[in-house]
């Protein structure tokens, strides 16, 4: 019988980084995607040592539609058995629209939007050979929440939190499990970890260190829950989004989560 | 020979300073205060007044050194505002390094921590490759991860930079936010009781204060223009600390060991309580957290490539306490 392997894209840094250990934790195999110099070589041996599971890695880049075929490829020729599929790797909120490249945008696309799809497709049969399987699509608050900055981005997770919905209901007859997270701030890179530091007390408390969320995540997908917004504030932010009228909420959203509405310190500083 | 040196007041910058000049080096010490009792003294030390982060007062200092020792770091954990950390950490650093890349200067030793690689796991040492797994514990671990950050950006711009990741100094010096184990050393000396958390097989690695000054002695030698270095010394967990530090002061001192959760209970409490009454909080929880983390680390890297010798802990230990 073929060992079970967890596919984590964006593995090498941040929530996807966090997920990764959660799953070793938890003494999974790994299989992890990430772009090249991320330093995921090193990252996959350091699991490896640590929780003794298998760990293999692809550096990839998910910007090229290749790349799904080139991941599925690899994982039949090497007879990996994929249980767990997550859909993480993404490309953040970068500004105003009309500022933003068009390059950035089709990009942002294509990794928020084409990767997962497609590696949710050519990775289909090898799933429901395994008997039971769960796909893990990370989206974003940002697909409830209409904010400014986060137009493509946003657009981007609340097709990934349709899709998957729509799909959960196709795959259940072979038992596939599809289930979507939807974090807020997460303090993922340095940078982002000092902006949250910033922000008012309320709008710290909806923030989440990575590797609480992966936990979160990890066990909403194990138990095959739909839709999961980690996070006590996050959740009431949720609940209060069905209550409130529409112009409090927009300016609640505004001020509470949207945090790229802090003035980037690093550019403005002694230039 | 010139070379600027930042952090002048502090534990390393200090014997740093007075270590360089015994060796002929010209030491230009940039000091936020000129009147500090702490300052390094020393024919060979020319003092600046100035910051690090005001740009100017850098350049000023920085004119003809060929190497920067930058040792200046903003380090008091019980500070709640990260400004005071971000600014000094990561924006001085980066005035540092940007007036190296502008005045040439040979090499940057910057001084960082082996915090920054977070806890160790299992009976695996940190070493330098030793990828971060955690989110960051404090603000003064996120800045300087930061400022290790800005070290990288400058490799691209061609600086030459070694970064030093010192372990938990201990030995002869100003006594400050970085050398707990003096303090620790002082209580086995004059109280009868040491009230400690249970949790005593915590492995952290020390370093003797004189091994770190070499370290960056051998770093600005060296031929090696860019890496990070761990410097530490012995892995020792808190038992074999405590039990070495009584042999050598021949403390009769009785150890209470008491619940690590009622520690930090009584800890939040009481800190609660001070702060109704406007008094200054004692040590955090945060810190209490920090300080029983396994960092058991190795030097294997500094040893080979920067011939840097270690002290034995017993050997510092017993200098230490010599000295105080």
């Amino acid at each position: 019988m073929k060992t079970n392997y967890a596919l984590v894209t964006g593995a090498s840094q941040g929530f996807g980084k966090a997920l990764a250990l959660e799953f070793a934790n938890r003494k999974i195999n790994l299989l992890l995607i990430a772009l090249p110099n991320s330093g995921l070589p090193e990252l996959s041996n350091f699991i490896k040592q640590i929780y003794g599971v298998d760990v293999r890695y692809l550096e990839v880049d998910l910007s090229i539609g290749q790349s799904s075929y080139f991941i599925a490829d690899y994982v039949n020729s090497s007879t990996l058995q994929i249980k767990y599929l997550v859909n993480n790797a993404g490309v953040l909120s970068k500004g105003l629209f009309e500022d933003l490249k068009d390059e950035f945008i089709l990009k942002q696309i294509a990794v928020n939007v084409t990767a997962p799809t497609l590696l949710t497709k050519v990775l289909l049969e090898n799933l429901k050979a395994s008997g039971a399987a769960s796909i893990l699509n990370i989206s974003s608050m940002a697909s409830f929440f209409f904010l400014p900055k986060k137009q493509v981005y946003g657009a981007t997770k609340a097709y990934l939190t349709s899709f998957s919905k729509s799909l959960r209901k196709e795959l259940k007859k072979d038992n596939i499990s599809v289930t979507t997270i939807c974090p807020g701030g997460l303090n993922t890179t340095t940078r982002l970890c000092y902006q949250n530091r910033l922000v008012s007390w309320i709008a710290q408390k909806t923030v989440l260190n990575p590797e609480d969320a992966a936990k979160i995540a990890i066990k909403a997908m194990i138990k095959t829950e739909i839709v999961v917004v980690p996070g006590f504030v996050n959740k009431c932010l949720m609940a209060l989004d069905k209550l409130l009228p529409g112009f409090i909420k927009d300016r609640l959203a505004n001020r509470e989560i949207n945090k790229f509405a802090i003035p980037k310190l690093e550019e403005t500083n002694h230039q | 020979m010139k070379v600027l040196l930042t952090g002048g007041t502090g534990y390393i910058g200090h014997q740093l300073a007075l270590a360089l000049s015994e060796k002929n080096i010209t030491v230009h010490a940039l000091v936020r205060d000129i009147n500090s009792s702490k300052l390094p003294r020393h024919k060979n030390i020319k003092i600046f007044e100035g910051n690090i982060c005001d740009f100017n007062s850098i350049l000023k200092a920085i004119h003809e050194c060929d190497y920067v020792f930058h040792t200046a770091a903003y380090t008091n954990l019980k500070c709640k505002n990260i400004h005071d950390f971000y600014n000094t950490n990561v924006l001085g650093t980066e005035h540092i390094l940007k007036a190296a890349c502008q005045n040439k200067v040979k090499k940057v030793i910057y001084t960082s921590t082996l915090s920054v690689f977070g806890p160790s796991y299992k009976d695996i040492p940190i070493s330098e490759l030793q990828p971060r797994l955690t989110s960051f514990s404090n603000d003064y671990e996120l800045t300087k991860f930061m400022s290790e950050e800005k070290v990288l950006e400058y490799y691209k711009k061609g600086l030459s930079c070694i970064v030093l990741n010192v372990s938990k100094v201990y030995g002869p010096g100003l006594k400050t936010f970085s050398n707990g184990i003096n303090s620790l050393i002082s209580m086995f000396v004059n109280k009868d009781i040491l009230v400690v958390p249970d949790n005593l097989k915590i492995t952290s690695n020390y370093v003797f204060i004189e091994d770190v000054i070499d370290a960056h002695i051998l770093a600005m030698e060296s031929n090696i223009v860019k890496g990070k270095y761990i410097i530490g010394g012995e892995n020792s967990n808190y038992e074999n600390l405590f039990e070495t530090i009584k042999t050598l002061t021949k403390s009769n001192i009785k150890i209470l060991k008491v619940n690590y959760g009622f520690i930090k209970t009584g800890l939040l409490t009481l800190n609660l309580f001070r702060s109704l009454v406007g008094a200054q909080s004692m040590i955090s929880v945060n810190i209490l957290n920090s300080l029983f983390t396994n960092r058991i680390s190795t030097s294997e890297k500094a040893i080979e490539e920067l011939k840097y010798k270690p002290t034995k802990l017993k050997v510092g230990l017993a200098n230490t306490i010599n000295h105080l």
